[in-house]
This record gives structure tokens, sequence and C-alpha cells, in this order.
């Protein structure tokens, strides 16, 4: 099973995933990974719409937008990459979900 | 196929020179990239693309499966091969005297340790009852008795 991120508000319940296909709209959007640590808001606010193309693409941007007012934003921004990441990753993961031809490192 | 799983998660992925192979820069090239080493396994667009994504994982490893399967088939095929042609080899020697071929396998090779030992003491019993079968002959006719 995908990796997602699920709530509900007001009684209606939200899954947030991303797929290939979705991740490549996001971008599309405008979301750029390396520009998180210098736009962390415009690419948190792009990554969140992005997130409910999956499942909820029939939502207007102003509703989704009200939909980040109401939630915990605590740690959101980091599911938010996981999830978008996990497309990504999985292409060169193996069997157990471990990363291929990782170099282990240590700090001394 | 391989190469081109692997390449992702190259660390070499640093472009360059004349002839290097371009590295993807955005996740639309990147997935198009691959994306044609899952079609060959089996993979449809819409899998790929809008389902799971970890249905790739699972999709690898069959894949795996897959070849190791179809190394074994031949491996085993081989074998066969190999039978006829020992059964048949006395032919092929030049200027025997009456030379003769042995029958081919009267039943597929058993595949698994335990079919094996189960044919095993099929033959032991079948040779067990066959010998039985001679004795009682022998004794009926020293008897002059009906077989």
């Amino acid at each position: 099973m995908g990796k997602t991120i699920n709530f509900t508000i007001d009684g209606k319940a939200y899954t947030l995933e991303f797929t290939r296909n979705t991740v490549i709209a996001t971008e599309r959007m405008g979301f750029y990974y390396d520009a998180v640590a210098t736009r962390p808001v415009d690419m948190l606010t792009t990554l969140w719409r992005g997130a409910f193309l999956a499942h909820h693409s029939t939502l207007t941007t102003e509703f989704i937008d009200g939909l980040f007012e109401k939630i915990d934003t605590h740690g959101i921004l980091d599911a938010l990459l996981e999830i978008y990441n996990a497309p990504i990753t999985s292409l060169s993961e193996d069997d157990e979900g471990n990363p291929k031809n990782v170099v282990k490192w240590t700090i001394n | 196929m391989d190469d081109k799983l692997t390449a992702i998660s190259s660390s070499n992925g640093i472009g360059g020179g004349e002839g290097s192979p371009k590295t993807p820069t955005t996740s639309r090239e990147l997935f198009a990239k691959v994306f044609p080493a899952y079609l060959a396994m089996g993979m449809t667009y819409d899998e790929f693309y809008n389902q799971d994504h970890e249905l790739v994982i699972a999709y690898r490893k069959a894949s795996e499966m897959k070849r190791e399967k179809e190394n074994a088939d031949m491996w085993l095929q081989g074998l066969y091969v190999y039978q006829a042609v020992a059964r048949v080899a006395p032919l092929l020697i030049p200027f025997a005297k009456h030379p003769k071929a042995e029958p081919y396998l009267d039943k597929p090779i058993p595949l698994t340790k335990e079919k094996a030992e189960k044919e095993s003491k099929q033959a032991v019993e079948d040779k067990g009852i066959a010998y039985m079968k001679a004795k009682m002959i022998e004794i009926n006719k020293k008897f002059g008795l009906k077989e």
C-alpha cells in the first residue's frame, strides 16, 4: 500500500497521496524539490495542493487551501515530502524497501 | 534492464561530456526513462503512473522469479537432451558390434525431493512384488499347480 496522509474534517475523510502522474503534475504546478529550503512556504502550498490530485482532483484550490488552515501543520511539510518522494524512491528500493547502492557513513 | 533500474540510484549522476547519458532533471524524465523496463515486465501505463507506487517492487520481484524459473526450465531441458544423447550414444560408436540404444526415459524426471523418494520407494516395492510373483510361478510349476 502506498504512503498516504489521512484526516477527517467536518465529517469528510481525505486521503493525500502521490502517484507518479500527480508527482509530474505537482512539478508542473511549480513545485521544485531543491527550492523547499529557500522557499518553504511556496513549495509547501504547491505540495499541499498536489497531494489532493490523486484522490480529490475535483476540489477547488480555494477549498484545498481552506483545509490547510484547519489542520495541525506541525510536521506536515516533512510528511508531504515523504509521500511525494515515495513514488520516486520505490523505483530504486530492494524488495525489503531498503535503498539500493547506498554507502554507509559515520561521523567522527 | 538492470542497468536502467540501477541508474536511478546511481550516485554518479553528474552529467557532462559528449556522449554521456543525460541525467534526468525532472521526475517526468526519470519516470519516462525507467517506464520501458517496467512495460517489459508486463506493467501497464495505469499501474505505473496511477496506481500504488509500490507495485514496481512486486513487479521487479516477479520478474526475477520468472527469470529464475526460465533458467531452471532451460536447465531441465538440457538434462533431457543429455539423457537422450547418452541413451543413443552406443549407436554412435564406430565399428561397434551389435550396438543397442537404451530406450528413452519412460517417465518424466521427478522435480522435487519428495517425488524422487516416492518413485525410488515405489521402484523397490515393484521390484519386490515382481520377485515374489516369479517365485510363486516357480513354486507352482515345481508342484504342478496352476499359475
